[in-house]
């Protein structure tokens, strides 16, 4: 294995650190600890303690390494490459001479971007794992699911690090495997499963648009390394626009599915209340990091094709950061309503980063990756923190909660501050990206209004009004989560606030990609907080003047959206699913009755011939000799010639 | 050395007048009927060795009425092996009479050796008779009603033939089959030739049970002992395919005279053959339709009336010979239809095993004697571009293979009955009759296995008829 | 242009060295009888095994180990064949030419290249699979095991064959074994699974050996060797003759949609160690016919069928995943899944494009492994849980975690989830085919998407649920079915994670392993060289 990296460790004597010098080795274990962890549980683990440490030791251990990996990168501007043969094939010997070879490297390519991105998602899952250490007691298989969070913090750290497309995807699909094990770790228990079957087929479908992309490209171009294939987009003899727009929009679609933007986001909403909270918390997270991350390095290839392509997809971004925080404020379920605002945000992240990429000469497209980065940790706070209260109120109704302030203050403030984090996460984007007088900034500030809106919504309907007795319930019992769990959300959300902060400093975005930025106008600023903050306000006062009223309202106007979703569902149903499986089951009963009758006839042929042998023999035979003698005679060739 | 090369002949026909007499003036000791079936076996092996000895030079005798060719030489071993290894498989307390049983497939053979080395129709039609007389004697020693059946019927198929024979002479002004072919060049297909030829082959047709004749041939056969069904499926049929192939060949200038009617002929048996396989239960009516099919097969090769067809038909008639001779006898006298044979496999596994060659080969199965028959015909069939006439015999092939599935897995799924239910006790277990079942089976799979000599010699056969 | 020298040295460094690289194994053994030795061996210990004394079934245990001891004596053989083969070599290797009939052209030809290597390997692996998998089986044994050692057999000479007649000759010997294996020890349904087997099968056999008799007589009638009939130049007419029935032929064997009839029964019905066999090694044949006759030999008929091709396989996964949603068996729901990883490489071999072409070839291994998992663990799950009613199964993955965890590992496999071999395969197949089949390859990722959803509803039901308070008594997997069935993942996983083998840590010498892909692409270039176009 031939690994290729800047290592220059200049010596002026005494003992002097390089840390540029161990990036050939602190890279590739970005991968191998992960791995590591998960190989090593799945071998001797078998203690819930021991699995759980075991997981937390390779996420800690990585996020070190991922540490010192940026303290090397520190000083470079470039990026380190490692590269590590996986096939080498040749499968022609003429033809274009891009296409006579197929070889995919495993190739590790760390910048600033990758690596933040990467801390981001180590952060969330580190924060999740040490929730899931002490409220997570009760779930089954603990071996099973730390395990699997290894190796899906594997499969993270391996997309993020790819550039190589069929690698990439490789990534991408192990993760999204091991996401699926995840959300359907509680076994045995119907209602999770039936959500899960979403979790298993809807990002199925979208990776599998994601596949085609890259196909597309590859039959094209012979080439699936970014680094290649860009700067021959144009240049490449035959190219035509057509196939760049279809690829772009397969790559959007793949990208979307996983980024959860509406309406391919019910994935992640269906799996949000049965599947374990930590798992849920960290899998939505982390996929809204690993998704916009690819986007953004995709996105060359949405600019090459056309204008059209690229506006179709900010479209689609804007609208679903409007109707995802709509639907969040329809419905009392606080973790469904926390995964359609992240999945507005990542929208709005989306939104932007698309944007920047349509207007040449702009830089401001990583504005877009730095909201969703401050918004993935508080993510996965305030799911956190809710799942904590919800346990403790034993309900995953927010009309049957409240007092969470008075009983159960840290998870409350937990949730009081990723909520507002939530909300202002996009104020960088939008202050950098997006003039308000279009209707690209009218449309994105009226998602960030209602995305602020819907997540202070979740912490006055928990935190304030009375905690009502129920059958079975004594509120006077409602303890908050215990100490050794209650940090995490915290510093999670104090994470993701640093990072929303981090997203309104020029030089933040300079870091992240190297570009240099605009300064934005202060007035932008004020224009956006203040959206934000109306946002808000206007929850504020909506609870504070009649909490059970709202709840109520939000409660029959998700029922009645529900039905309208059911019936919808039914009229596809009805007229698309029914008929095709009718089809297919006349066709599975016509087959084996068609054969069968074929049987049947041959049979029936062969007992005619044997029934022939209880004729009357000798008549017949004169019969037949005589017949065929003149119809034979007759009909020779030649004979009438 | 020209006496020498009737020798096998000779040997065969001494054996079974020997037979005769044994059976006729002699009692029969327990130590000699135990004995007798080795000796003959022993007899025909000599026979064999002496045929493949002498029998390789050529030569022609009685005036051109004999002739010793590779024709002869491969028809000649091939129905000497087939019944020696027949009489070494016979379940003889399923026999009613051990010298009658022993001397007729003698007969036959001799039928067949004449008929294989006849040069010209009279010769042809001499064997063919006599080795149908065979059969018809073995059928009455166990059913009289039916040997009078095959005897009128033959004597109707006899009559077709003569008739046939004489307008073909007529025709070409000679009985000799090489100045028919001579003959042959000049004519041109007209109605006076091809009526005749076609009453002819409806003559031949009767005897080798070849549809939609095979209403002569098979009904008998299924009331005959294990010996007389296996005589008259097989060797009978062997002698009137020698025949016919000697036909076809001296014919071959004008293939349209005989071909189109041969191409229904070989269709509907292949077909038909491989349907009733499959539409009937009892073992022994499902091998003779094997056969049957086969047989078409066999008939299929001279439709393409040169060498390698009918090198091919050849090749096909040892494979035929073998297995439908065998089979039936080594069956013994299961007559108690299907279930007689449950669980065989178990009990006789060498018995079992003979059948279940014989079963397959006659199906065509690869990789046995029919198999490698029928493919060489198929290449024949390609090479004359009858790719209609080849899709049809796949088609039979393919049931005849489940037909014969289905009784391989009576014999070996199949759970043994008692004795009571089995309908018929299972044959006897003798050393003599394992080695036979032995000799059979490695008969039917070495055939094709080491086929390059028998395939040479048939397609050496098939030159010394005329054919290019 | 700068890309495209760049791209021209990546490929050069990718050629293949003119000195291959000495790996274990290599040289410990040379003879110029293993192909042979692969088809034979398992017939004469069927021999022995049929002649054996086996008096009150006293030496059952024996004949199994006989059987096992068998296929892993010639997984042996396969690893020296293997080890030893040259990469670096376009043509035919372990060639063994004697003459058979020669007054038809008849040879005894024998020999593999790459894609053959692939094939075998993937039938060594199965025969020990099959084997295990055939522990439990108690009446008959001795037949069992016989029948099971025949089909072995005829599935390595069908593989290994270089002559046509070879070919026809193993491919319809195959049926036999099989039908009765079926009817002796299958399941309830056996007699219709039997009987449908031989019909289509039979078909195919038929189609088979028109195309061949085509060939046959289009080169003159003189030989049935691949090296005539396959390398002469026939007329657009002839091919499509021949391509068509060579279709039929390898649809009635894969199987595709509409000739898979035989499929639901037998793969349901079948014992266990049986229907693995054949959901593998025994149909993958079909595409490897496909592969050597329409797509290897009649450019003209492949570019002209190609349509029909790729429209067929879109309609089987589509059809295998639609069945499933409405299936109400585990094992009639297996045997439709099965159906997918054919239509896959089928979708690859209609593509016609070399990249698409090699990921054909890695899916005979890969979808062969993943439908006989798929096969194997319904199988064995629905014998543990004693019913095969999927009203009946449910929540059974606390219970046999073990069988759970097999059973998601094929559905993933199925789907072509990283870190499986399936996913290489599938991988280089929607690389290659959006060039040529941008439609087919959109319609068979749609019915890929359909059996996500059934496969979803299906791990749902019988593993994920809640448990049915009704149902009977369950067990986890035996040792012997845990064998087996983690054989075939752990192959799966192996050739997913290391396809050009495990190397020396830091050298590019391979360890014991020289890898699948690298000897898959051995020949592999000359079958695609039609389809190449021209060079830029």
């Amino acid at each position: 294995m031939a690994a290729s990296g800047a290592a220059t460790a200049a010596r002026t004597g005494g003992f002097t650190f390089d840390p540029a010098s161990t990036l050939p080795w602190a890279v590739p274990l970005m991968l191998v600890l992960p791995l590591g962890a998960f190989v090593l549980a799945l071998s001797g683990v078998r203690t819930r303690r021991s699995a759980a440490n075991m997981a937390m030791l390779g996420a800690v251990a990585t996020l070190l390494d991922t540490l010192l990996v940026a303290w090397g990168l520190a000083k470079q501007t470039k990026p380190f490459l490692a590269t590590y043969s996986y096939i080498n094939l040749t499968v022609a010997f003429s033809g274009p001479v891009n296409f006579q070879g197929f070889v995919i490297n495993v190739l590790l390519r760390v910048d600033h971007l990758t690596l933040v991105a990467l801390l981001v998602v180590e952060i969330c899952v580190v924060g999740a794992l040490g929730w899931s250490r002490v409220m997570g007691r009760s779930e089954p298989a603990a071996a099973r699911f730390y395990g699997l969070v290894s190796i899906f913090l594997f499969g993270c750290a391996g997309t993020l690090v790819s550039y190589d497309l069929a690698e990439l995807f490789a990534f991408w699909g192990v993760t999204g495997a091991a996401t699926y094990l995840l959300l359907a770790h509680r076994w045995g228990a119907d209602e999770v499963s039936r959500s899960t079957r979403v979790a298993l087929a809807l990002p199925f479908l979208t990776d599998l648009f994601l596949l085609c992309g890259i196909s597309v490209l590859y039959s094209r171009y012979g080439a699936q390394v970014l680094d290649s294939l860009i700067p021959v987009l144009h240049t490449t003899p035959n190219w035509t626009v057509r196939q760049l727009v279809v690829a772009s929009i397969l790559l959007f679609v793949g990208i979307a599915g996983r980024l959860a933007l509406w309406p391919l986001q019910s994935w992640v909403t269906a799996t949000a209340v049965h599947a374990p909270p930590a798992a849920s918390a960290m899998t939505q997270a982390s996929w809204s990091v690993l998704a916009i991350v690819v986007l953004y390095r995709v996105m060359p290839i949405f600019a090459a094709s056309n204008v059209q392509t690229l506006r179709m997809c900010v479209y689609a971004c804007a609208v679903a950061a409007v109707v995802a925080p709509v639907i969040a404020l329809l419905g009392n379920e606080p973790r469904r309503a926390f995964a359609r605002i992240g999945s507005g945000v990542a929208a709005v992240g989306a939104a932007v980063v698309i944007h920047g990429f349509g207007i040449p000469g702009s830089t401001f497209a990583v504005a877009g990756i730095a909201c969703v980065l401050a918004a993935a940790p508080a993510r996965t706070a305030a799911i956190l923190a809710v799942s904590g209260i919800s346990q403790a109120m034993r309900t995953d109704d927010m009309s049957e909660m409240g007092d969470a302030w008075r009983r159960m203050p840290a998870s409350a403030i937990a949730l009081l501050i990723s909520g507002l984090v939530l909300g202002l996460s996009a104020l960088g984007a939008l202050t950098f990206a997006v003039q308000s007088r279009t209707w690209l900034g009218v449309a994105l500030g009226e998602a960030v209004l209602l995305v602020s809106l819907g997540s202070l919504r979740i912490f006055l309907s928990t935190a304030i009004g009375p905690l009502r007795r129920r059958r079975a319930f004594e509120p006077d019992r409602v303890r908050d989560v215990p100490a050794a769990s209650l940090g995490w959300p915290y510093w999670m959300a104090l994470g993701g606030a640093v990072l929303a902060g981090a997203s309104l400093v020029r030089g933040w975005l300079d870091y992240l990609d190297g570009n240099k930025h605009p300064a934005p106008s202060s007035g932008t600023y004020v224009l956006w907080l203040t959206v934000v903050l109306v946002g808000f306000a206007a929850a504020a006062i909506a609870y504070a003047r009649n909490k059970d009223g709202a709840l109520r309202a939000s409660a029959r106007i998700g029922a009645l959206l529900g039905s309208l979703v059911g019936a919808g569902i039914a009229i596809v149903d009805r007229f698309v699913f029914s008929p095709v499986l009718d089809i297919t089951g006349r066709t599975s009963e016509w087959v084996p009755a068609g054969d069968g009758e074929l049987g049947r006839a041959a049979v029936a042929s062969g007992r005619f011939a044997a029934a022939l042998t209880r004729a009357p023999t000798l008549p017949l035979l004169i019969l037949l000799a005589v017949l065929l003698a003149v119809v034979v005679g007759l009909l020779t060739p030649g004979v009438f010639r | 050395m020209s006496s020498v090369v009737f020798a096998p002949e000779v040997i065969v026909v001494a054996a079974a007048v020997v037979l005769l007499l044994i059976g006729r003036f002699a009692g029969l000791r327990r130590s000699l009927r135990r004995s007798l079936p080795p000796t003959v076996v022993a007899l025909v092996l000599v026979a064999l060795a002496v045929e493949l000895w002498a029998g390789a030079t050529l030569g022609s005798y009685l005036g051109g009425a004999l002739l010793q060719d590779r024709f002869s030489l491969f028809a000649k071993a091939a129905v000497l092996v087939a019944a020696g290894i027949a009489i070494a498989v016979t379940d003889w307390s399923a026999e009613d009479s051990l010298t009658i049983s022993l001397a007729m497939p003698l007969l036959a053979a001799f039928g067949v050796m004449v008929a294989a080395s006849a040069g010209d129709l009279v010769a042809l039609w001499a064997g063919l008779e006599l080795a149908a007389a065979a059969g018809v004697v073995l059928l009455s020693v166990r059913r009289a009603d039916l040997g009078l059946r095959l005897l009128i019927a033959g004597g109707i198929a006899s009559a077709l033939l003569l008739t046939g024979m004489a307008f073909v002479y007529a025709t070409a002004g000679t009985a000799d089959l090489q100045g028919l072919r001579h003959a042959a060049l000049a004519v041109s297909p007209t109605l006076a030739l091809a009526i005749p030829v076609v009453l002819l082959l409806a003559g031949l047709s009767a005897r080798v049970t070849l549809a939609p004749f095979h209403i002569a041939g098979i009904p008998v056969s299924l009331g005959a002992s294990p010996l007389g069904s296996g005589l008259i499926l097989g060797l009978v049929a062997a002698a009137g395919l020698t025949v016919a192939i000697k036909v076809a060949a001296a014919l071959g200038p004008v293939p349209d005279v005989f071909a189109p009617y041969l191409e229904w002929a070989a269709a509907a048996a292949m077909v038909g053959g491989g349907a009733a396989a499959l539409a009937v239960r009892s073992p022994r009516a499902r091998l003779a339709y094997l056969a049957a099919g086969q047989v078409g097969w066999v008939a299929a090769g001279l439709v393409t009336h040169f060498r390698a067809g009918l090198g091919g038909s050849l090749f096909l008639l040892g494979a035929f010979a073998l297995a439908a001779t065998c089979g039936p006898a080594v069956m013994g006298g299961m007559d108690g239809g299907e279930a007689s044979l449950a669980g065989m496999g178990a009990q006789r596994p060498a018995r079992a095993a003979g059948i279940a060659m014989a079963f397959l080969s006659l199906a065509g199965a690869p990789p046995l004697a029919g198999f490698f028959g029928e493919f060489a015909v198929g290449a024949a069939l390609a090479q004359s571009r009858h790719f209609g006439l080849l899709g049809l015999g796949l088609l039979g092939a393919v049931m005849s293979l489940a037909a014969a599935l289905a009784t391989l897995r009576v014999i070996y799924i199949q759970s043994p009955l008692e004795e009571g239910r089995r309908g018929s006790g299972l044959p006897t277990l003798t050393r003599f009759s394992t080695a036979g079942a032995v000799a059979l089976c490695i008969g039917i799979a070495g055939y094709g296995v080491f086929g390059s000599p028998i395939l040479g010699l048939a397609y050496q056969g098939a030159e010394a008829l005329g054919l290019r | 242009m700068k890309f495209v020298s760049l791209i021209a040295s990546a490929i050069h460094a990718a050629s293949p060295s003119p000195t291959p690289i000495a790996v274990a194994g290599a040289g410990i053994f040379t003879s110029s009888l293993l192909m042979s030795l692969m088809i034979w061996v398992p017939v004469l210990m069927a021999a022995a095994i049929a002649t054996l004394p086996n008096p009150r079934g006293r030496f059952d245990t024996l004949m199994k180990q006989i059987a096992f001891f068998t296929n892993l004596g010639l997984v042996f053989v396969l690893f020296v064949a293997y080890n030893q083969f040259q990469n670096f070599l376009p043509n035919m290797q372990y060639e063994e030419k004697v003459p058979w009939l020669p007054a038809i052209g008849a040879v005894y030809h024998l020999g593999v290249d790459g894609p053959g290597m692939v094939m075998l390997v993937l039938s060594g692996l199965i025969g020990i699979v099959s084997v295990l998998a055939s522990l439990g089986i108690r009446e008959r044994v001795r037949s069992y095991f016989c029948l099971l050692l025949l089909t072995q057999a005829c599935i390595n000479g069908a593989i290994v064959a270089r002559d046509m007649f070879v070919l026809v000759l193993f491919w319809g010997a195959a049926m036999i074994p099989i039908a009765l294996l079926i009817l002796g020890w299958g399941g309830p349904r056996r007699e219709g699974a039997a009987w449908r087997l031989v019909g289509y099968w039979g078909l195919g056999l038929a189609a088979l050996v028109v195309a061949v008799m085509t060939l046959y007589s289009a080169t003159g009638g003189t030989s049935f060797d691949m090296d005539v009939l396959l390398k002469s130049t026939l007329s657009p007419r002839i091919q499509l003759a021949v391509g068509v029935a060579v279709i039929v032929a390898a649809a009635t064997r894969l199987p595709l949609f509409p000739l898979h009839g035989w499929a639901r029964d037998v793969y349901a019905d079948a014992p266990v160690g049986v229907a693995v066999v054949v959901a593998s090694t025994a149909s993958r044949l079909g595409a490897f016919l496909l592969l050597r006759v329409l797509v290897g030999a009649e450019p003209v008929a492949a570019q002209l069928l190609s349509p029909l091709v790729a429209a067929l396989a879109a309609l089987t996964v589509a059809y295998a995943g639609l069945a499933v949603l409405r299936a109400t068996d585990l094992r009639q729901a297996a045997a439709y899944l099965a159906l997918v990883p054919g239509g896959l490489t089928v979708l690859g071999l209609a593509a016609l494009a070399p990249l698409a072409l090699a990921g054909s070839v890695l899916s005979l291994f890969s979808g062969g492994l993943a439908a006989a998992l798929i096969v194997g663990v319904c199988a064995t799950l629905s014998d543990r849980a004693q019913s095969r009613s999927l009203h009946v199964l449910g929540g059974l993955a606390p219970r046999m975690p073990k069988l759970a965890w097999l059973m998601v590992l094929s559905a993933l496999a199925l789907l072509g989830v990283p870190l499986m071999a399936s996913f290489l395969a599938e991988f280089m197949t929607f690389f290659g085919t959006f060039k040529n089949q941008p439609v087919g390859g959109f319609a068979v990722a749609a019915g890929l998407a359909i059996t996500a959803i059934a496969l979803a509803i299906l791990l749902h039901r019988v593993l994920f649920g809640s448990p049915n308070p009704d149902a009977p008594g369950v067990s986890d997997a035996s040792l012997g079915e845990t064998w087996y069935l983690a054989l075939l993942a752990g192959a799966l996983l192996w050739v997913g994670i290391f396809p050009s083998g495990p190397k020396v840590p830091g050298t590019d010498l391979p360890l014991f392993d020289p890898g699948l892909v690298n000897t898959m692409g051995a020949g592999l270039p000359d079958l695609a060289a039609p389809y190449t176009g021209p060079t830029q």
